[in-house]
């Protein structure tokens, strides 16, 4: 999974290199605004998928732990934000970046559940569950470089702290149907619980808009975002998850 | 008509002599006991066995009790006919048979020939049941009405007889006419010949149990039956109040505030009758202890009770019996896996045999004839001499009778000449080898074999410290005085006897006196009836067919060896379950069991070898 988001925020990265690269006229704007927003959406591909193994209990396990490894999917979450950058100066300013994703996650899931009767019988059961919802609000405080200023069009690089903010929906437990003599038992869905926890990290990214007019232009923004948040994992330990993940929005931008 | 010569029964020994042994000189009709098998050899008996059972249901005399498809074999039937003589059940008496895609395959039990009793009682029910209560010194134990039936008696009369169960844990049988006493059949089946030592196992056990509002309940609602477990803490004369049918049962349930359960007694109980219930419904395709999933009930941590039990039907908080868990005299928990199997078994026996026939296994006792006198350690009775039962204070005054001798032509005498009858509780004795066979192999379903703390092996009782019997090697537990278990039914251990008079009729009662094969005894007190000892002459079979070995006569088995257990285990249980009439013997058990046998796994298998070479080597 990780692999794959590399390589996705490899190729976005070119995309925008060469957006910048066939934007013309590099004269600069004298009458230009100091101040931009912006409004934009787009995906983020989330760095982390957490996995783990973890023990849950159940009142027909008969005092023995029952234990399921969890695998979440990850994946592209839809992805909105909104910022507002001040020009402090020629090329130098300021930037302030709200950020919402929402993730519909899934997890495979392999329970291991202790007979009802019998000591050391664990019977396996392993599905998939989806809809776990995970959801990050960030707010990205930038420090915006401006390399190419044109007529038409702008890149700025900006990187800076970030504050990510996870709210997660984590599998506390397996279901499983089973019947008498309990040899066997089927997978039935999982208990979930949200967890949610905050943390503050770093971000780095590009953007290039081309202007449409004196004030209203079109953007495409990449970001790179991580923070690594502690969640109370499902059986009371302290699950580590990267926030944050490499974005890419459309966006649309204002300069007064 | 092959029909088993039952040397060893009164009935048809009184009958062939014409000799009578009831004051009145009532005649005894002959019995006629089938065990037809469905070996080749037995053809023409089986033709015989349908000519009979066709013309005696014509003629009334024989009544469908029930008919049911086989639980395994696909094409197999079974039916149970009871014997009715003008429209009164003869108690015992019937015959089953099992039929192959139409055909009969095998037909056991037992009937009378000639039967001539007047059937009208003279007692009406009700007066009936005064008078029950009046020789019981009990009050009914049910509301219902007491049964009419003609009673074979253990001295080969039939006689007319009200029966009720009285709660002094008793079935009483009076003369419908005089209303005197003509027998008791007794509803506890104990294990109080036995002591047991020091040691518990102390294994984790799991606790299937309710979680209620106020803790969790030793109640299992997960397997099909329930099996409820009720904690006997507190006074031990209050807790008796649950052998009889009452909702205060509810409030003894055992519970746990938190389901650790600290109770060991009420742990492995509670554990094990579960483990016992998943052995008959996963190995055996029996549910529970009717059949049918009906609720267990039992009584666990029962201090001050030296003893296990199993209290029959109708008897129990709901009247659907009752399995209690006392101590040993050194307070260990008489719960181990196999002292709990063996105790749903006895339940099981009954209900199996019960739901087919309408009677749970009936407590048939045989004879075979002594010497005229028996000398133990300087001390000798003769034929002609009494014995003295010693007064109880407050219970008993000194009673005195006469030893039971017969004559050649089976006669009573008081002869010196005479000889001792030796008898023989053989259904009491085949109650317990069940028990003990079904124990085992519950043990070898959770444990891996092999000795020490929770493995599986054959001995009884290993797991609290004293083993009490072995099926692997019966001669090397010393019962005493260098007696030992038997191993054959050559060396079963029979009691002499006194006929105790009641009213016109005559009952048996075992003296402290008797021989073990050919060797006398003389227990150190008067009225046990060797059950358990008995016991092992069919599980040391069972023993030998699983794990084959040189039996003591020198007969070599070649067993099916312990990864096919079940074969040799299923062929015992069906032969019990499904196949059994109430009235068996040790004989009559055994062609059971080989029928079984050949049903299940063919005349051909290897398992009927190693089962029939077993019967065989322990004589039967
Ligand atoms: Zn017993």
């Amino acid at each position: 999974m990780e692999e794959l988001t590399r390589m996705k925020a490899t190729s976005w990265l070119a995309a925008a290199t060469l957006l910048v690269l066939a934007s013309s006229a590099p004269a600069l704007a004298e009458d230009e605004g100091r101040v931009t927003i912006s409004i934009g959406g787009g995906v983020l591909a989330t760095s982390s998928a957490p996995e783990g193994t973890f023990d849950f209990d159940h009142q027909l396990f008969g005092g023995e732990a029952g234990s399921f490894d969890a695998d979440y999917g990850g994946g592209e979450a839809s992805h909105y934000e909104a910022s507002i950058a001040v020009r402090l100066r020629e090329r130098f300013g300021l930037g302030l970046t709200w950020s919402t994703s929402v993730l519909d996650d899934d997890a495979d899931i392999v329970g291991r559940l202790p007979h009802p009767f019998l000591h050391e019988s664990h019977r396996t059961v392993e599905g998939t569950s989806g809809g776990l919802s995970r959801d990050e609000t960030a707010v990205h405080l930038s420090l915006r470089w401006r390399v190419r200023a044109g007529e038409k069009s702008d890149l700025t690089f900006f990187g800076g702290p970030s504050h990510i903010e996870l709210e997660y929906d984590l599998v506390t437990g397996v279901r499983f149907d089973q019947a008498y003599p309990f040899d066997r038992a089927s997978y039935a869905g999982v208990d979930a619980e949200t967890t949610s926890g905050d943390a503050v990290g770093f971000h780095i990214g590009a953007e290039i808009v081309r202007w449409l007019n004196e004030t209203v232009g079109l953007g495409f923004l990449v970001r790179f975002s991580e923070a690594s948040v502690d969640l109370n994992g499902p059986d009371g330990s302290t699950m580590a998850v990267d926030g944050g993940g490499l974005d890419a929005a459309l966006e649309l931008r204002f300069r007064f | 008509m092959r029909r088993i010569n039952i040397v060893v029964a009164l009935g048809a020994a009184l009958a062939m002599s014409g000799a009578v042994l009831s004051a009145q000189g009532t005649a005894v009709p002959a019995a006629r006991a089938f065990a037809v098998t469905s070996a080749p050899i037995n053809a023409p008996d089986l033709v015989d066995a349908d000519l009979t059972i066709d013309s005696m249901t014509r003629s009334g005399a024989l009544e469908l009790v029930s008919a049911n498809p086989d639980r395994q074999l696909p094409g197999h039937r079974h039916e149970y006919l009871r014997q009715v003589h003008r429209g009164v059940p003869v108690h015992g008496a019937g015959l089953a048979r099992q039929r192959q895609d139409g055909a009969t395959i095998s037909v056991f039990g037992t009937v009378y020939d000639e039967i001539d009793i007047d059937s009208v009682p003279t007692l009406s029910a009700e007066a009936a049941l005064d008078r029950i209560e009046a020789v019981a010194g009990a009050p009914p134990a049910t509301s219902e009405a007491p049964r009419l039936a003609i009673l074979p008696t253990e001295l080969g009369e039939l006689v007319l007889t009200w029966s009720a169960p009285m709660r002094d844990f008793h079935t009483w049988f009076i003369d419908a006419h005089s209303g005197q006493p003509v027998k008791r059949v007794e509803h506890l089946y104990t294990e109080s010949a036995v002591g047991f030592g020091r040691g518990i196992t102390g294994a984790p056990q799991k606790v299937s149990a309710w979680h209620t509002g106020v803790g969790y309940q030793a109640w299992d609602r997960l397997r099909p039956a329930e099996i409820v477990t009720m904690d006997g803490r507190g006074e031990l004369v209050d807790r008796v109040a649950l052998f009889f049918p009452t909702p205060a049962w509810l409030e003894a349930v055992a519970w746990d505030d938190d389901n650790e359960w600290a109770n060991a007694s009420i742990t492995d109980a509670h554990a094990h009758l579960g483990m016992t219930y998943d052995y008959l419904a996963q190995h055996q395709d029996w549910h529970g202890i009717d059949g049918e999933d009906g609720r267990i009930l039992a009584i666990a941590n029962l201090t001050g009770y030296y003893n296990a039990s199993y209290l029959r039907p109708p008897f129990g908080p709901q009247g659907s019996g009752l399995m209690s868990f006392g101590v040993s005299r050194d307070d260990v928990p008489l719960v181990t896996v196999d002292i709990v199997g063996h105790e749903l078994q006895h339940g099981v026996t009954n209900e199996a045999v019960r739901a087919r026939t309408g009677l749970p296994v009936i407590g048939r006792q045989t004879f075979a004839l002594g010497p005229s006198s028996l000398t133990v350690e300087g001390e000798t009775i003769r034929c002609g001499d009494y014995h003295t039962f010693p007064a109880i204070p407050l219970l008993r005054e000194e009673e005195k009778y006469a030893y039971m001798c017969l004559d050649e032509d089976f006669r009573t005498t008081t002869s010196r000449n005479g000889r001792f009858a030796m008898w023989m509780y053989e259904g009491g004795a085949l109650h317990e080898a069940y028990s003990d066979i079904i124990g085992t192999a519950v043990e070898f379903s959770v444990h891996p074999p092999g000795e020490g703390l929770l493995h599986a092996d054959y001995r009884v009782g290993e797991d609290i410290g004293r083993v009490i019997r072995r099926l692997d090697a019966p001669h090397s537990l010393d019962l005493g005085s260098g007696y030992t278990l038997p191993d054959s039914i050559n060396q079963a251990f029979r009691f002499v006897g006194v006929l105790v008079p009641i009213g016109r009729y005559t009952t048996i009662r075992y003296t402290r006196w008797g021989m073990r094969g050919n060797r006398p005894f003389r227990l150190s007190s008067d009225g046990y009836n060797g059950v358990h000892w008995n016991s092992t002459i069919l599980s040391h079979a069972f023993y030998l067919a699983i794990e084959g070995g040189t039996h003591s006569s020198g007969a070599t088995v070649t067993g099916v060896g312990g990864a096919n257990r079940h074969l040799v285990e299923q062929a015992f249980f069906r032969g019990l379950a499904d196949l059994a009439p109430p009235s068996i013997t040790f004989r009559i058990m055994g062609s059971l069991i080989r029928q079984s046998a050949i049903d299940l796994h063919g005349s051909g298998s290897a398992a009927f070898v190693a089962i029939h070479e077993a019967l065989t080597a322990v004589g039967l």
